[in-house]
């Protein structure tokens, strides 16, 4: 069997990503012990988004979804959330603010800061439309947006930190090359 | 990457300026409370006359101007954690029983209370 460049580079790009999911499933684990005090069912800090803001520049787009799907799924079953109304607010919210985050990134407009916190900004007014429209039918939940918005933004800006200072060691384009 | 980027500072004028209007008071709250199902008013509860009742596989008192959820069938229990609300701003939202219960602000409540 003759060995070609694109199996080598199918490899790396499984292990990255398997290394991605695995990093950001143990922290969706570990934050969902972290008390969140807002009464939003399925409601955390956001702290596993670390895991998207590392690689949302090095990422394809159907990579960093992967990816957001990933972490979210297994870090649903590690947490045994899998399939209750807080876990589909959260994948909703996560899938929409990885797209944005992916955009955002590709505009080259933007810093690690204003990336997450648009990131987080936009997940959480997708998992509060998602409780609105599907779950609960009632508009009243998105009383809650404020508070949540001041809260993600606090744990955006703590990843937006961390990812700099690691990027600024590591180099941003790691994942693929 | 830079941390903090030229356009950035947008992202954060337009989250400031959102979390600001959000955050404008709601107005005069009127004692009363309003049980939504579904999306449905199923129910006024008179705030100033201590009650207690079962919905939805919740248990819901009032008590003293306020209204909590005080056992509840759903997984969480997040509505019952949140204790009792006795003003607008956060409603208590129990998800998987689809219940809202919410203390409407001013203006509209005049109405309701005058029946």
């Amino acid at each position: 069997m003759t060995y070609r460049d694109s199996d080598a580079q199918t490899a790396k790009r499984i292990t990255t990503l398997s290394m991605l999911v695995a990093m950001g499933s143990v922290m969706y684990l570990l934050e969902s012990l972290i008390p969140f005090p807002l009464p939003v069912p399925g409601g955390r800090w956001g702290f596993s988004n670390l895991v998207l803001l590392l690689a949302v520049n090095g990422l394809s787009l159907r990579d960093t979804l992967y990816l957001a799907i990933g972490k979210t799924l297994v870090g649903g079953l590690l947490t045994g959330r899998l399939g209750t109304p807080g876990f589909i607010m959260g994948i909703s919210g996560i899938v929409a603010s990885a797209l944005l985050m992916w955009l955002l990134s590709r505009s080259r407009l933007f810093g690690m800061a204003g990336i997450s916190l648009a990131g987080a900004a936009v997940s959480n007014l997708v998992q509060l439309f998602v409780a609105a429209w599907l779950i609960v039918r009632s508009g009243e939940i998105l009383f809650l947006y404020p508070y949540m918005l001041l809260l993600g933004s606090i744990s955006a800006l703590i990843n937006a930190y961390i990812a700099h200072e690691v990027i600024r060691r590591i180099g941003d384009t790691i994942w693929f090359d | 990457m830079k941390f903090l980027g030229k356009f950035d500072w947008l992202i954060i004028v337009i989250l400031i300026l959102a979390a600001i209007i959000l955050f404008i008071p709601h107005g005069q709250s009127a004692p009363i409370a309003e049980i939504y199902h579904d999306g449905r008013l199923v129910m006024t509860v008179d705030l100033r006359v201590d009650s207690h009742f079962n919905l939805e596989g919740m248990e819901i008192a009032v008590s003293g101007g306020r209204i909590s959820v005080v056992d509840s069938d759903c997984p969480d229990r997040i509505c019952v954690n949140q204790g009792a609300i006795d003003r607008p701003g956060i409603p208590i939202v129990c998800v998987p029983n689809r219940v809202v219960i919410k203390i409407p602000a001013g203006d509209t409540q005049f109405d309701a209370i005058t029946q």
